[in-house]
C-alpha cells in the first residue's frame, strides 16, 4: 500500500510539479502567475485534441506547451505591457480559461486516446520499492526528473539564472547593465507557461487519458501556492507538489478501500494538507520573497 | 615631429569633454563644461549640492545625452548615450545609491555586470579574479557573502571590484565615494585610488571635500551653479582657500543683513537643547555637546556641508527622534509623547523632503490642509469641508504663496507646488516655534522671496524660526543668528552682522579650527 502511495504520489503530482517549477521561474523574474491553472488547463485541452488528431502524444505535448503558453502570455501582455495588477489579471485569466476550454473541449470529453502510458525501465524498475515507485513511469514524468536538477541549475549556476533572480528583485540593477528587465519577464512568464501547458498534458494524455471540463481542478492555484512555501527553490517545490500529490494517492486508495468516509470530504484533503504545510512554512519564510514580488503583494508595484 | 607631439599628447588624454550642456526644462544643469581626463591622474570635480556634478557624471557615462557639446576618446568624438556604449568605451562608474542586489552574493552580483563567458557561469574563475583583483587594490571582499549582509564600505569595494572587472574600462568615475565611509576607510579608499593612478587608469572624483581634493587630485574642476567657477592642477599649485571661494560663489564679501530692530536685544528663549547628543540611524554619533536657543521672534539660520546632521536634529526638535543625552525644553518644559506634543507646544515642521515624508499623493491640498494646519470643523459625524474651504480661501499666507487649487491632488503637483503647500500648511498654524528645512529648494526667484519675506513677517510676530538652508546668502539675509554644522558638532551662534560668509563657509568645511 506504501509502494501504492508513493508511485500514485509521483503520478499524480507530476502536472503540478511541472506547473510548479514553471511558476517558480516566473516568480523569479518577479511576476505571479495564478492563470498558471487557465495554462494547465489550456495544455491539457490541447494537448489532448492534437493527440487524438496524430495519435503522436509527443506532439500533443508540444501542442499542450503551446496552448500554455498561449494563455501566459495573456497574462505577461496585461500585466508588462499595460501594468494591469498581476493577481486580477491572474484569476480573471484563470476563469476566462476554464470557459474556453470547456467550450472548445465539448466534443473530446468522449474521446479514447492511448496517449503515453507507464514504461517501465529495465533493471532500474527491478530494484525492490524504489524500481517499483521511480522507475515505472511515463515518459514525461522521467522529462520531470531531469527538469528540476537542470532548472536548479540553470537558476544558480548559469548567467541566465542571475539575470533572472536579478530581474525579480531589482530591475533598476538589470538596467544598469543594460539588460531590459521587461524581456526577461516576458520570457520568464512565457517559459513558466509551457511548462505549464506540459503539466496539464501529463494530467490528460498520460495520467487520466482522458478530457473531462475543469480537470485541472485547482492544481494550478496549488502551484503557485506551492512556489511560495517552497521559498522559490526547485527542489522544494518539487516535493511540495509530490507532498499534493500523495495526499490525492491517499484519497484514492481510502475511497477504493471502501472506509466509510464522504468521497467528498477525502477530496478536500489534498488542499487542505497544502494549506496546512503554507501556514507552517510560510510564517518562517517571508523574508526570502523576491523584492518586486514583494511589491505585487504589498500593493506598491508599479507594473 | 609636430605630427608626433601632437599624437603623444592625444594619447595621455583618456577623456575630454567640450562644452557639455545638459537642460532640464528651463534649468540649465551644466553650462558649457570642459574636461580632460589624462592616463593615470585624478580630476576631481568639486561643488555644493546641486552644483551639477552628478549630471555631468551622468552625461560621461551615458545616462543623459549632452544638449551640446562633445565628448572626444581616441582623437574622435563618441557617443556615450546609454550607458552600455560608455562601458564599451571603457567608462565605468561607481555610483553613490550602489547597483547591487541585495539578494544575491557577491560572485553573481559581479557576474550580472562582467558579461563575458557564455551562459555557463565560470563560478572558479571568476572567484579567482575577484579574489585577484581585491589583493592588488586592497578591496576586501568575500565572494560568497550575500550583498546583504556587507556594509556600505564592503558594498562600495565590491561596486569598484565591478568596474575593474568590465574589460576595457580605463576611465573611472567616482561619485562621492567617501561619503559612506568611516575615516578608517576614507584613508585606504584613497590610497587605493593611488594605486589604481600607478596603473594608468583615469579617474574623475566627484566630491564636496576639499581635503580629499587636496590630498589626491593631479586636476581639479570646480563647478558651480551648473558652470566651471576654477579650474587648476596640481603644478599650478593647489590652494584650498581658492577653491572654497570658486565652491561657495563668494561674490561679494560683504553680507546682505536683514533689516531688524532687534538684532541687539536677547528676546524670551522658547526653546532650548542643553548639552544634547544625537544618534543617527546606525548608533553614529551625529552631533554632540549640543546648546541651541531659539528666541522668540528670531531666525537661527543653519549652516552646514548636507549631511552634516541637518536632517536628525530637526527631528529632533519636532518629537521625531530623541536626544540619546541632554535635555531639549519648550517654555522650560520638557516635551512629552512625541510630535503630538511637540505640536500641542506650538511646534510647526517643514521637512527637507516633504514630497517623500508630508504628501499623500491620493489626497487633495484641502485634505492635507485638514491633516495638519486648518482645524477639523465637525459637522455632525462628518466635516464641515465648506468652512473648512472658507478657512484655506481666506488664508493670506496661501495667496502670497499662490497655492494651487483647493481641489487638485497632491499627485499632480509639481515640486514646487508641493513646496507652497506645505508651506502654507506649516504658516497657517501661526506657530510659536517653525522648524524649516530647505525653504525655497525647487523654487522660482519670485517664490522664493515670498517666502523669505513671509518667514520675516512670521518672525516678526513673535515666531521662532529655526532655518535649515544650503544656500549661504539665503542665511545671511534671513538670520539673526547662524549656527554651524560642522564635525559633529554644532558651533555659534554667530550674529551675521559680526561674521561674513568666508569665516561660515570655513567653518562648514573645517570646523572651529578655521
Amino acid at each position: 500500500m506504501i509502494t501504492d502511495i508513493l508511485t500514485g504520489a509521483i503520478r499524480s503530482g507530476t502536472s503540478v510539479m511541472l506547473a510548479s517549477q514553471g511558476e517558480l521561474i516566473s516568480e523569479r523574474a518577479g511576476v505571479i502567475n495564478l492563470g498558471t491553472e487557465g495554462s494547465m488547463l489550456g495544455g491539457a485541452l490541447g494537448g489532448f485534441a492534437v493527440t487524438v488528431w496524430t495519435g503522436n502524444p509527443w506532439l500533443g505535448t508540444l501542442a499542450g506547451g503551446l496552448c500554455g503558453l498561449l494563455i501566459s502570455a495573456i497574462h505577461a501582455f496585461l500585466v508588462l505591457t499595460c501594468h494591469a495588477n498581476q493577481l486580477a489579471t491572474g484569476l480573471t485569466i484563470m476563469f476566462f480559461a476554464m470557459g474556453v476550454t470547456s467550450f472548445f473541449g465539448r466534443g473530446f470529453v468522449s474521446e479514447q486516446i492511448v496517449g503515453f502510458n507507464p514504461v517501465a525501465i529495465p533493471y532500474l524498475s527491478e530494484i525492490p520499492f524504489v524500481g517499483q515507485v521511480l522507475f515505472n513511469h511515463d515518459p514525461l514524468t522521467y522529462l520531470s526528473f531531469l527538469l528540476v536538477p537542470l532548472l536548479w541549475f540553470v537558476l544558480f549556476r548559469s548567467r541566465i539564472g542571475v539575470i533572472l533572480r536579478a530581474t525579480g528583485e531589482r530591475e533598476e540593477v538589470l538596467f544598469a547593465n543594460g539588460i531590459n528587465p521587461k524581456l526577461v519577464r516576458y520570457a520568464a512568464v512565457l517559459a513558466g507557461g509551457f511548462l505549464a501547458g506540459v503539466g496539464g498534458v501529463q494530467l490528460s494524455v498520460a495520467f487520466t487519458h482522458s478530457w473531462v471540463e475543469n480537470m485541472v481542478q485547482g492544481r494550478g492555484v496549488v502551484a503557485v501556492a506551492l512556489v511560495i512555501f517552497a521559498s522559490w527553490k526547485p527542489i522544494r517545490a518539487m516535493i511540495g507538489a509530490y507532498l499534493f500529490g500523495a495526499a490525492q494517492a491517499l484519497q484514492l486508495t481510502v475511497q477504493q478501500a471502501g472506509l466509510p468516509i464522504s468521497p467528498f470530504f477525502l477530496f478536500m484533503v489534498p488542499y487542505l494538507l497544502t494549506l496546512a504545510a503554507l501556514y507552517i512554512v510560510e510564517r518562517r519564510q517571508r523574508s526570502q520573497t523576491p523584492e518586486a514580488l514583494s511589491r505585487v503583494f504589498t500593493g506598491t508595484s508599479s507594473g | 615631429m609636430i605630427e608626433e607631439a601632437v599624437q603623444h599628447r592625444s594619447t595621455s588624454y583618456l577623456l575630454q569633454a567640450k562644452g557639455l550642456t545638459k537642460r532640464f526644462g528651463a534649468l540649465v544643469a551644466n553650462k558649457d563644461i570642459d574636461l580632460d581626463v589624462e592616463r593615470g591622474s585624478i580630476h576631481a570635480v568639486l561643488g555644493e549640492n546641486g552644483a551639477g556634478k552628478s549630471t555631468l557624471m551622468k552625461m560621461l557615462y551615458g545616462v543623459y545625452e549632452p544638449d551640446e557639446g562633445e565628448v572626444w576618446m581616441d582623437g574622435e568624438a563618441v557617443s556615450l548615450h546609454p550607458p552600455v556604449k560608455a562601458r564599451a568605451k571603457g567608462i565605468g562608474m561607481v555610483f553613490q545609491d550602489f547597483r547591487l542586489v541585495p539578494a544575491l552574493t557577491v560572485l553573481d552580483n559581479v557576474a550580472l555586470a562582467v558579461s563575458e563567458g557564455g551562459w555557463r557561469l565560470k563560478r572558479k574563475q571568476l572567484r579567482e579574479r575577484i579574489l585577484q583583483v581585491s589583493a592588488k587594490y586592497g578591496l576586501s571582499v568575500n565572494p560568497d557573502a550575500y550583498v546583504w549582509q556587507l556594509d556600505l564600505g564592503q558594498r562600495q569595494r565590491l561596486e569598484i571590484v565591478k568596474v575593474l572587472l568590465v574589460p576595457g574600462t580605463r576611465v573611472i568615475i567616482f561619485d562621492e565615494p567617501t561619503s559612506v565611509l568611516v575615516p578608517q576607510e576614507v584613508e585606504a579608499f584613497l590610497n587605493m585610488l593611488d594605486l589604481l593612478r600607478k596603473d594608468q587608469y583615469g579617474i574623475l572624483l566627484i566630491t564636496h571635500k576639499i581635503n580629499e581634493v587636496l590630498a589626491c587630485a593631479d586636476q581639479v574642476t570646480v563647478l558651480r551653479s551648473g558652470q566651471i567657477t576654477f579650474q587648476a592642477s596640481r603644478e599650478d599649485g593647489l590652494d584650498g582657500d581658492a577653491l572654497i571661494k570658486a565652491m561657495m560663489g563668494v561674490k561679494t564679501l560683504k553680507p546682505v543683513i536683514k533689516q531688524s530692530a532687534l538684532v541687539e536685544k536677547e528676546p524670551a528663549a522658547v526653546l532650548q537643547v542643553d548639552n544634547g547628543t544625537i544618534t543617527g540611524n546606525h548608533g553614529e554619533t551625529v552631533l554632540q555637546h549640543i546648546q541651541l536657543t531659539l528666541r522668540q521672534g528670531e531666525i537661527t539660520g543653519v549652516a552646514g556641508i548636507s549631511g552634516s546632521g541637518q536632517r536628525e536634529l530637526a527631528e529632533v526638535l519636532f518629537g521625531l527622534r530623541q536626544l540619546s543625552s541632554g535635555s531639549l525644553t519648550i517654555g522650560g518644559q520638557e516635551i512629552k509623547g512625541g510630535t503630538r506634543g511637540f505640536m500641542e507646544a506650538g511646534v510647526s515642521f517643514v521637512s527637507e523632503d516633504p514630497l517623500k515624508e508630508s504628501v499623500i499623493p491620493g489626497f487633495t491640498i484641502l485634505e492635507h490642509m485638514v491633516l495638519d494646519g486648518i482645524p477639523m470643523q465637525a459637522k455632525g459625524t462628518g466635516m464641515d469641508w465648506k468652512t473648512i474651504r472658507a478657512a484655506l480661501e481666506s488664508s493670506e499666507d496661501a495667496r502670497a504663496l499662490a497655492l494651487a487649487d483647493a481641489d487638485r491632488r497632491a499627485d499632480t503637483l509639481s515640486g514646487g507646488n508641493v513646496q507652497r503647500m506645505v508651506l502654507s500648511r506649516a504658516l497657517i498654524r501661526r506657530p510659536k516655534i517653525l522648524i524649516i528645512s530647505y525653504p525655497s529648494r525647487g523654487l522660482d526667484i519670485g517664490t522664493t522671496h515670498t517666502i523669505q519675506q513671509q518667514l520675516i513677517t512670521l518672525a516678526e510676530q513673535g515666531t521662532a524660526i529655526l532655518l535649515f538652508s544650503e544656500d549661504l546668502d539665503e542665511l545671511f539675509k534671513l538670520s539673526d543668528r547662524l549656527v554651524v554644522l560642522s564635525g559633529k558638532k554644532l558651533l555659534g551662534p554667530y550674529r551675521p552682522s559680526e561674521t561674513d560668509t568666508t569665516e561660515i563657509g570655513f567653518r562648514m568645511l573645517k570646523g572651529e579650527s578655521a
